[in-house]
C-alpha cells in the first residue's frame, strides 16, 4: 500500500529537474501517458502497447530504449499489484526482477543503472509482500523456510541495489539536484526494505538487528532532510512502524498522531503557509500517519479512539478546501475508519460506515480499494441486516465486491438481493440493467454461459422500457448484444455434434438482439453473414455484408469478414485486394476512432494481417486454390515478414501473440532455420502456457530435426562430429518440449530415444523410455511398438550395465511375447546373455559376465533358448560362419558354467569346442566368411567402399576376440 | 415450501423469522441492550407485543394459543398468544449460549459446519436437560431439533436422530409456540428420509389438531402443501393432484397477503404441473407449464416456476427417452428460470440442482469438455448458499 506512495513522491522529486531536451521531452510525455493509462485508468495493458509503439520509433538511442523497457519492467510491477491471482502476481514480478537485473548487469555504473536499481526495490517491497503473504499461509514448515528464504533473497538483493545507488550518487549529488534527489530516494527506499527484511528474519534477533539497521537507516535521513519535508515526515512513518513491529505501540502511535498533526500544523499556519504545489504531498502524508494510527488502534481493538481519530481526520479534511482524499493513504484511511465505526457495535456508526465506504468505494476508480470497500459494505450487510436499509447501490456495491474479490457464489447472492430490493421506479432504472449486466457478467465468468446469455436476455426483458432516453436505450442494446455473443461463445465451447441443439438459446438471443436492438441491423447482418460463412453460402454472405453501411461500428469487420468469405471461396487475389486495401489506404485514412469502432479496429487490423499470412502459408505449404496449389518455399518469407511483427504489434491481444509465434516459428521450420524456430517455440510457451499450438509447432520442429538426422545419416563423407552434434540439438529440443508437457508426443519420446542411444548416453536413453513407459506403457495403441522396438534395446543397455535384475522382468516380458522357439533372433540372444552371460574381451584379457548365472535355465527345457539359437546357424550357407562361431562358442560358454552346478555339461561343453575346434584347432574362426542374407546383403552393398572396409574391420575384430574366446575355453575345459 | 420460510417460527400470523436467526438475534439484542441493568432484570425474559408494548417478566408458559408470565411480586397473567409478538428469554444457561454461538458461526458457511452444528445441537440438550423453567427446557429442545435437521439436510442418514429430535421436543411441549412448525420439519425430515408414512401420519396428526383446535388457517394451507411433496415424492402423484386446489383455497383464505403466502401459492402452482410430471404425462406438464407461462408474461416469479417445471418436464422426459434434445431444452428452461427467479429459496436451489444434474447427464461428450467442472459448480453452490434446501443433500451426493 506504501509503495504508491512512494512512487508519488518520487515522480514529484525526481521530474522537478527534468531535462530539456525536445526530444527527450517527447519520450518523456509518452511514457508519462503510458504510466498514467496504468495507473489512473488501470488500462496497464494499453500503457503498455503504447510503450512498444515508442519502441519502434526509429530516432531512439540505446539507452532510451534501455529506459522505456525500464518503463514498461514498472507497468509490469503496476500489472503484478493489480492481479487478484497470487500465482500470476509472482509470474510478473519475477518477469520485471529479471527484465531488471538484465539492464543492471548491463549499465554498471551509468545513469540508467541508478533508475533501474530504484524499480528494483520497488519491485522487491511489492514482491517481498506476496511471498510474506504466502509465508502466513503455508503450513509446511519446509516450504514456509523455503519461501522465507526466496524473500530474504529478494530483499537482499534491493537493498545491496540501494546501496549501490547511493554509492554511485554520493558524488554526484553535491551539484547536481537531480542526483540529489534520487541519493535521497534510495536512501528512503533502503529504510522501507531493512523494514521489511525483518519480517522474514529466521529468529527473534536478527528481527531485532534488522530493525535496529532499519531504524538507524531511517533516523539519519530524517536527520538530514528534516521533519518538516513531506519525505522527513514519510520516514517518520516508517519509523514509526518499526516501533510497532518491535512491539513499542505506544510510542508508535505517539509517531503517528505527532506527523499528522505537525503536519496539520504546517498545512494551517497563517505566519508561514506552504507552498500550494507541495500542499497536495503534505495532505498524502498526513493522511498515510492517519491511516497508520486508525489501523493500529484497531488492530488495539480500541474503535473509539480509532473512530475520534477517523472523525478529526474527515474535520480536517473538510477545512481544507478543493483537496480530496489521497490515493490511497485518504481512501485506506477511511476505511479503517469505517471498520472503527463496525466494531464499535453502534447501529448508527454501522450505517455511517456504510456512507463512508460508498464513497470509498466511488472514489477508488478500478484499485484494489474498491473491492476492500465493497467487501466491507458486504460484510455490513450480511452481518446487521436488520439495523441497516436495504439500498440497491450498497448492495449492487456489495455484489461487484464480492465478483471482484473472487467469490463469484456471494456475488450471486448478492446481485438477487439487489434485484429483490429494486423497489422504486427510479431504482429500476438506475440498477435494473446494470445489475442484470452483472449477473451476466458473474454468470460468464463461472462458465455458465446459457445461464449469462438469458441474464443479458432477462435484463432487456425486464427493464428495457423503463427509460426512453438515447443513453438508456443504447445501454439496453448493449445488453442483447452480449445477450447473443455470449451465445455465440457458447456454441463455440460445445462438441461439433451439439450445435445444432442450441437451436432455443440461439433463437432467444436473435430475438432479444432483434427486439432491444433494433438499430443494430449491422451487427444483426454480420452474424447472419458469419452463420451463412459457416454453411458455406458464399454468396448469401457476400449480400448480407453489402448491406452493412460504411459509417457502421461493424464495418471493419464487415470488410474482413468479406475477405474471408473469398478465401473460402478459393479466390484469393480478391481476398487479398480487399485485405490489403483495408490495411493500406482505409486504416490510414480513418484513424481516431472511438468505442465500438476502435474495439473493432483493434482486433480486425490484426485479422486482417492474421488473414494474410495465412494465404501466404497455405500457398508455402501447396494448399492454395490452383494455380498456386503446389507448395511454393518461396512465400515462406511472406509468412515471416507478417507473422513475425504480430506479437510485438498486438501485444494486447493473446490471441495473435499465440499465432503470430506459432507461424514465424513454423515458416522458420521450414527455411530449415531451427534455432530462429526454436526461439518462437519459446516465446510461444512464454506467452501462453497452455497454448494449444504447442504440441504442433513443436512436433514441426522436431519432425525438422529428424529429417536433417536422416539426411546427414545418408550423406557420405560428413565432417567429423556433424551428426553427433545434429543428435544433441534434437535431444535438447526433445527435453525443453518434454519439460512440463503433460502428454509428450510418441514419436518425439521414441526418435529421442534412439538418438540418445546413437550418442551412447544410455542413462538418457532410459529416462526416455521411463517416459514412454509412464505416458504410453498403458496404451494399447503403443504397448507393441514399445515391446517391439524399445524393450529389446533398453534390455541391452541394462544387461550392459549389468543390471540384470532389473533387465530381467523386461526380458521376461519379450520372451513371454513369442511362442516358444518363434522368438526372433535379437530375444534370442537377450534371453541367453540374460541367464547365462557371456565372454567378453577386454583388451587381450577374456572376462566372464555371468547374467543372472542360471546357465541351465538357458540351455534346459522348458525354454531351451541356446539350443534354439543353435538351430538358426544350422543352415549350409550359415554353417562356419562368424555367426555360427559365436553361437558356437556361446554353447560352450554356458554349458561350461553349467557344469560347474552339474558335471555332465562338461562333457557338453568339451564336445561343442571339439567342434569349434574341428577343423585344425581354430582355423575356420580366421577364414570364417562375413555372411549376409536378405535385407542385410542389400544394405551391405549399398555401402561405399570405406564403409565396407570399416565393416571388415570390425568383423576382423570380432574373429579376433572369438579366438581369444575359444583360447580362453579350451584353456578352461582342456587344461 | 420454500427454504426461508421452512425454518420459521410463528408467534402469530404476522410475525415470521427464520429459526436459526431468532436465537441469534433474540441474543444479540439482549447482549446489547442498553436496557440491560441489574442481575435481576438480566434474568428477567422480555415480552414484545404486537402494539410495541414491552414487559419484563417471567414467562411461565409460551404456548401457541396462550401466554403466562409473571410479573416481579405480582400475580399470573395470562394472554393470547396471537397478541405477543416474541419473547427473549433471559438467564439463559451458558450451554444454551455457546449452542447458539456454534449454529450461528455454521449458518454463516463456516468451514466445519457439521462439526458446529453436531457441537451446537449437544450444547441445546445440555441446556435442555439443565433448564429449571419449561419454556426454557422447550427451546432448547426446538433449538437441538433444529440443529440435527440442518445436520441431516446435508446427510440423509442422520435425518433419523433429527426425527427423534422433534419426537422428543413435540412429547415434551406438544402446545408450544414452536410446536407447529415443528410438526411440518417433522413432516419434512420423514420425507426427506424416505419414509412416506411416518410424513403422512405426522400430517394426519396435524390436520386433525387444527380441526379441532381451530388453529389458523395458515397452517391447514402449510399441511397441505407438505401432504402434496410427501405423496409426490413417494411416488403417488394421483394422489396428490386433488389436494392442490384445496390449499390453494387455503392460502386464497390467508390475510396479509405478504411475500411468504405469495410464494407458497407459486410454488403450489409448480406442485400442480409436477403431478403431472410424475405421473408422466409429459405433453400435460409441458402444456401447463405453458399456459402458465402465457397468462403471467409480466410476473417473474411466476415464470420462474413455470419455467422450473417446463425444465423438469424435459429432464425427466429426456432421461426417460435418452433425448439429448430434450435434456438440452431442459438445460435452457432451468437457465431462464434460473435468471429470472430472484428470490433465492428452495427453488432456486432446485434450479441449480437441475442445471447441474442434466449437465451431468448429457456429459462431456455431448456438453464439452469443461461441463463436469461447469456441473459441480452448480452443486457446490446449492451446498454453500442453499444449505436449508432439500437439494442440498442431493447436491452433495452428487459430488461423492
Amino acid at each position: 500500500m506504501k509503495r504508491t506512495m512512494i512512487l508519488g513522491l518520487a515522480g514529484v522529486l525526481l521530474l522537478a529537474g527534468a531535462s530539456a531536451r525536445a526530444q527527450k521531452k517527447a519520450i518523456a510525455r509518452e511514457i508519462e501517458f503510458a504510466k498514467g493509462l496504468a495507473s489512473e485508468f488501470g488500462f496497464v495493458g494499453l500503457g503498455n502497447q503504447v510503450l512498444e509503439d515508442l519502441l519502434n520509433r526509429k530516432d531512439l538511442s540505446p539507452e532510451d530504449i534501455d529506459r522505456i523497457n525500464l518503463e514498461k519492467c514498472d507497468l509490469l510491477i503496476q500489472a503484478a499489484r493489480a492481479m487478484p491471482k497470487v500465482e500470476k502476481k509472482i509470474e510478473f514480478y519475477e518477469q520485471a526482477t529479471s527484465k531488471i537485473e538484465d539492464v543492471l548487469s548491463r549499465f554498471k555504473g551509468k545513469d540508467i543503472a541508478n533508475q533501474a536499481r530504484m524499480l528494483y526495490a520497488k519491485a522487491a517491497l511489492n514482491y517481498g509482500q506476496v511471498i510474506s503473504s504466502l509465508i502466513e499461509e503455508a503450513t509446511d514448515p519446509q516450504k514456509k523456510e523455503e519461501l522465507r528464504l526466496k524473500a530474504d533473497k529478494i530483499y537482499r538483493g534491493a537493498i545491496k541495489a540501494c546501496n549501490d545507488a547511493k554509492s554511485a550518487l554520493e558524488e554526484a549529488r553535491k551539484t547536481d539536484r537531480e542526483a540529489r534527489n534520487a541519493y535521497y530516494m534510495a536512501w528512503m527506499h533502503l529504510g522501507e526494505l531493512q523494514k521489511a527484511w525483518a519480517t522474514v528474519a529466521q529468529n527473534e534477533t536478527q528481527r531485532k538487528t534488522r530493525l535496529e539497521m532499519a531504524k538507524g537507516t531511517l533516523e539519519n535521513f530524517i536527520y538530514e532532510v528534516g521533519d518538516d519535508t513531506p519525505a522527513g515526515a514519510h520516514c517518520l512513518i516508517l519509523y514509526a512502524q518499526c516501533s510497532e513491529m518491535e512491539g513499542n505501540v505506544e510510542d508508535a502511535l505517539s509517531d503517528f498522531a505527532g506527523t499528522k498533526d505537525s503536519i496539520w500544523d504546517t498545512l494551517t499556519s497563517k505566519d508561514n503557509p506552504p507552498d500550494p504545489n507541495i500542499v497536495p504531498i503534505l495532505v498524502t502524508v498526513m493522511e498515510e500517519a492517519y491511516y497508520n494510527q486508525i489501523r493500529l488502534l484497531n488492530k488495539l481493538q480500541k474503535p473509539d479512539e480509532a473512530m475520534k481519530s477517523g472523525e478529526e481526520m474527515i474535520a480536517r479534511m473538510s477545512q481544507l478546501r478543493d483537496i480530496k482524499p489521497s490515493k490511497p493513504y485518504g481512501l485506506l484511511a477511511r476505511l479503517e475508519y469505517a471498520k472503527a465505526m463496525v466494531a464499535s457495535g453502534v447501529p448508527a456508526m454501522r450505517r455511517k460506515a456504510l456512507n463512508v465506504c460508498k464513497e470509498v468505494a466511488d472514489l477508488a476508480g478500478t484499485s484494489y480499494i474498491r473491492t476492500e470497500a465493497q467487501k466491507l459494505i458486504d460484510y455490513i450487510l450480511t452481518t446487521q441486516q436488520s439495523t441497516v436499509a436495504l439500498d440497491p447501490d450498497l448492495l449492487y456495491k456489495a455484489a461487484e465486491g464480492s465478483f471482484r474479490s473472487g467469490s463469484p457464489f456471494k456475488a450471486l447472492a448478492n446481485v438477487k438481493k439487489t434485484l429483490r430490493n429494486l423497489k422504486t421506479a427510479e431504482q429500476k432504472v438506475k440498477y435494473g440493467l446494470k445489475t442484470y449486466k452483472l449477473l451476466g457478467r458473474i454468470l460468464t465468468d463461472l462458465g455458465r454461459l446459457a445461464d449469462a446469455s438469458f441474464a443479458f436476455g432477462t435484463g432487456c426483458e425486464i427493464f428495457g422500457y423503463l427509460d426512453s432516453s438515447t443513453n438508456y436505450q443504447n445501454m439496453v442494446a448493449d445488453l442483447a448484444i452480449r445477450c447473443q455473443q455470449v451465445a455465440g461463445v457458447f456454441k463455440t465451447r460445445l462438441p461439433a455434434d451439439s450445435r445444432d441443439m442450441i437451436q432455443p438459446l440461439k433463437d432467444y438471443a436473435n430475438h432479444i438482439v432483434s427486439k432491444f436492438a433494433p438499430n443494430n441491423a449491422d451487427f444483426i447482418n454480420l452474424n447472419a453473414a458469419k452463420e451463412l460463412l459457416a454453411k458455406k453460402k458464399y454468396d448469401q454472405a457476400l449480400a448480407k455484408l453489402a448491406l452493412i453501411k460504411q459509417n457502421s461500428d461493424y464495418y471493419e469487420k464487415a470488410l474482413v469478414t468479406k475477405a474471408k468469405v473469398y478465401m473460402e471461396k478459393k479466390d484469393y487475389a480478391t481476398a487479398k485486394r480487399i485485405l490489403k486495401d483495408y490495411l493500406e489506404k482505409y486504416i490510414p485514412a480513418h484513424q481516431n476512432l472511438q468505442g465500438r469502432a476502435a474495439m473493432a479496429r483493434a482486433n480486425m487490423e490484426p485479422m486482417a494481417w492474421y488473414h494474410l499470412g495465412l494465404m501466404a502459408y497455405k500457398e508455402a505449404m501447396g494448399d492454395a486454390p490452383p494455380p498456386a496449389n503446389k507448395p511454393d518455399p518461396s512465400k515462406w518469407k511472406e509468412v515471416l515478414r507478417i507473422f513475425e511483427r504480430m506479437p510485438k504489434a498486438y501485444a494486447y491481444n493473446l490471441s495473435f501473440v499465440e499465432q503470430g509465434w506459432y507461424y514465424t516459428g513454423v515458416a522458420y521450420t521450414a527455411m530449415g532455420r531451427l534455432r530462429k524456430a526454436q526461439e518462437a517455440y519459446k516465446n510461444l510457451k512464454a506467452a501462453k502456457k497452455t497454448s494449444k499450438l504447442i504440441p504442433y509447432l513443436a512436433l514441426d520442429i522436431f519432425r525438422a530435426h529428424l529429417n536433417r538426422i536422416r539426411k546427414y545419416e545418408r550423406t557420405r563423407n560428413l565432417p567429423k562430429g556433424t551428426l553427433e552434434s545434429a543428435y544433441k540439438e534434437a535431444l535438447a529440443f526433445a527435453d525443453e518440449y518434454i519439460k512440463g508437457n503433460p502428454l509428450p508426443q510418441y514419436a518425439v519420446l521414441y526418435e529421442s530415444f534412439n538418438f540418445a542411444l546413437n550418442l551412447g548416453d544410455q542413462e538418457k536413453a532410459l529416462s526416455l523410455y521411463a517416459l514412454l513407459e509412464k505416458f504410453y506403457g498403458k496404451n494399447p495403441k503403443y504397448t507393441g511398438k514399445i515391446l517391439k522396438f524399445v524393450k529389446p534395446r533398453v534390455a541391452e543397455i541394462l544387461q550392459k550395465m549389468g543390471d540384470f535384475n532389473r533387465a530381467k522382468p523386461i526380458v521376461e516380458q519379450l520372451l513371454g511375447a513369442y511362442k516358444k522357439g518363434r522368438w526372433p533372433l535379437p530375444v534370442l540372444w537377450l534371453g541367453v546373455f540374460e541367464y547365462g552371460g557371456w565372454l567378453e574381451v577386454d583388451g587381450v584379457r577374456v572376462k566372464e559376465i555371468l547374467g543372472l548365472n542360471q546357465p541351465l535355465k538357458a540351455l534346459e527345457p522348458p525354454l531351451e533358448l541356446m539350443p534354439t539359437l543353435y538351430k538358426t546357424v544350422q543352415a549350409p550357407e550359415s554353417k562356419f560362419s562368424l555367426q555360427w562361431y559365436a553361437i558356437v562358442a556361446e554353447y560352450t560358454y554356458l554349458a561350461y558354467r553349467a557344469g560347474l552346478k552339474e558335471p555332465k555339461w562338461f562333457n557338453e561343453a568339451r564336445t561343442y569346442l571339439k567342434v569349434a575346434m574341428s577343423i585344425d584347432d581354430f582355423e575356420g574362426v580366421k577364414t570364417a566368411p562375413y555372411l549376409l542374407k536378405g535385407k542385410e546383403k542389400a544394405f551391405f552393398d549399398r555401402l561405399s567402399p570405406e564403409k565396407k572396409k570399416k565393416r571388415f574391420k570390425e568383423h576382423e575384430k570380432q574373429r579376433q576376440d572369438l579366438l581369444r574366446i575359444f583360447q580362453y575355453l579350451k584353456s578352461k575345459l582342456m587344461g | 415450501m420454500n427454504e426461508g420460510m421452512r425454518t420459521t417460527m410463528t408467534d402469530n400470523l404476522g410475525m415470521k423469522r427464520p429459526a436459526f436467526l431468532l436465537g441469534g438475534l433474540a441474543l444479540g439484542f439482549l447482549l446489547a441492550s442498553p436496557l440491560r441493568g441489574s442481575a435481576q432484570d438480566k434474568d428477567l425474559d422480555r415480552i414484545i407485543f404486537t402494539d410495541g408494548r414491552t414487559v419484563k417478566a417471567t414467562v411461565l408458559q409460551d404456548d401457541y394459543d396462550k401466554v403466562v408470565f409473571a410479573k416481579v411480586g405480582r400475580a399470573k397473567k395470562e394472554v393470547p398468544a396471537s397478541k405477543v409478538q416474541r419473547i427473549l428469554y433471559g438467564g439463559l444457561p451458558k450451554p444454551f449460549l455457546d449452542g447458539d454461538k456454534a449454529e450461528k458461526a455454521a449458518d454463516q458457511g463456516a468451514e466445519n459446519s457439521q462439526d458446529l452444528y453436531e457441537n451446537a445441537a449437544r450444547s441445546f440438550e445440555l441446556a435442555a436437560n439443565s433448564a429449571k423453567r419449561a419454556p426454557v427446557k422447550a427451546l432448547g429442545l426446538y433449538r437441538a431439533a433444529l440443529c440435527r435437521m440442518k445436520l441431516g439436510l446435508k446427510n440423509k442418514t442422520l435425518l433419523p436422530t433429527a426425527i427423534k429430535a422433534f419426537q422428543a421436543f413435540l412429547e415434551f411441549a406438544p402446545k408450544s409456540r414452536f410446536s407447529l412448525q415443528a410438526r411440518l420439519e417433522l413432516a419434512r425430515c420423514h420425507r426427506l428420509a424416505g419414509d412416506l408414512q411416518g410424513g403422512l401420519k405426522v400430517l394426519d396428526a396435524f390436520s386433525k389438531r387444527i380441526l379441532d383446535e381451530t388453529l389458523p388457517v395458515k397452517w391447514d394451507a402449510l399441511v397441505q402443501i407438505e401432504r402434496i411433496r410427501t405423496l409426490l415424492a413417494g411416488g403417488k402423484p394421483r394422489d396428490a393432484a386433488p389436494l392442490v386446489d384445496g390449499a390453494a383455497r387455503s392460502l386464497a383464505e390467508i390475510q396479509p397477503k405478504t411475500d411468504e403466502v405469495r410464494a407458497y401459492q407459486v410454488e403450489l402452482k409448480f406442485l400442480e404441473g409436477k403431478t403431472k410430471i410424475e405421473s408422466k404425462d409429459y405433453s400435460g406438464a409441458q402444456a401447463y407449464y405453458q399456459a402458465l407461462l402465457d397468462k403471467s408474461p409480466k410476473d417473474p416469479d411466476i415464470r420462474a416456476a413455470a419455467y422450473a417445471g417446463l425444465g423438469e418436464t424435459c429432464y425427466a422426459r429426456g432421461m426417460a427417452k435418452k433425448s439429448v434434445k430434450d435434456l438440452w431444452e431442459a438445460y435452457f428452461h432451468f437457465g431462464r428460470a434460473y435468471v429470472l427467479d430472484i428470490r433465492d429459496r428452495e427453488m432456486g436451489a432446485r434450479v441449480l440442482y437441475y442445471q447441474g444434474a442434466t449437465l451431468l447427464a448429457l456429459g462431456p461428450l455431448k456438453a464439452g469438455r469443461e461441463s463436469a467442472a461447469t456441473a459441480k459448480g452448480y452443486f457446490n453452490q446449492v451446498i454453500k448458499f442453499f444449505p436449508m434446501s432439500d437439494f442440498a443433500a442431493l447436491a452433495a451426493e452428487k459430488l461423492k
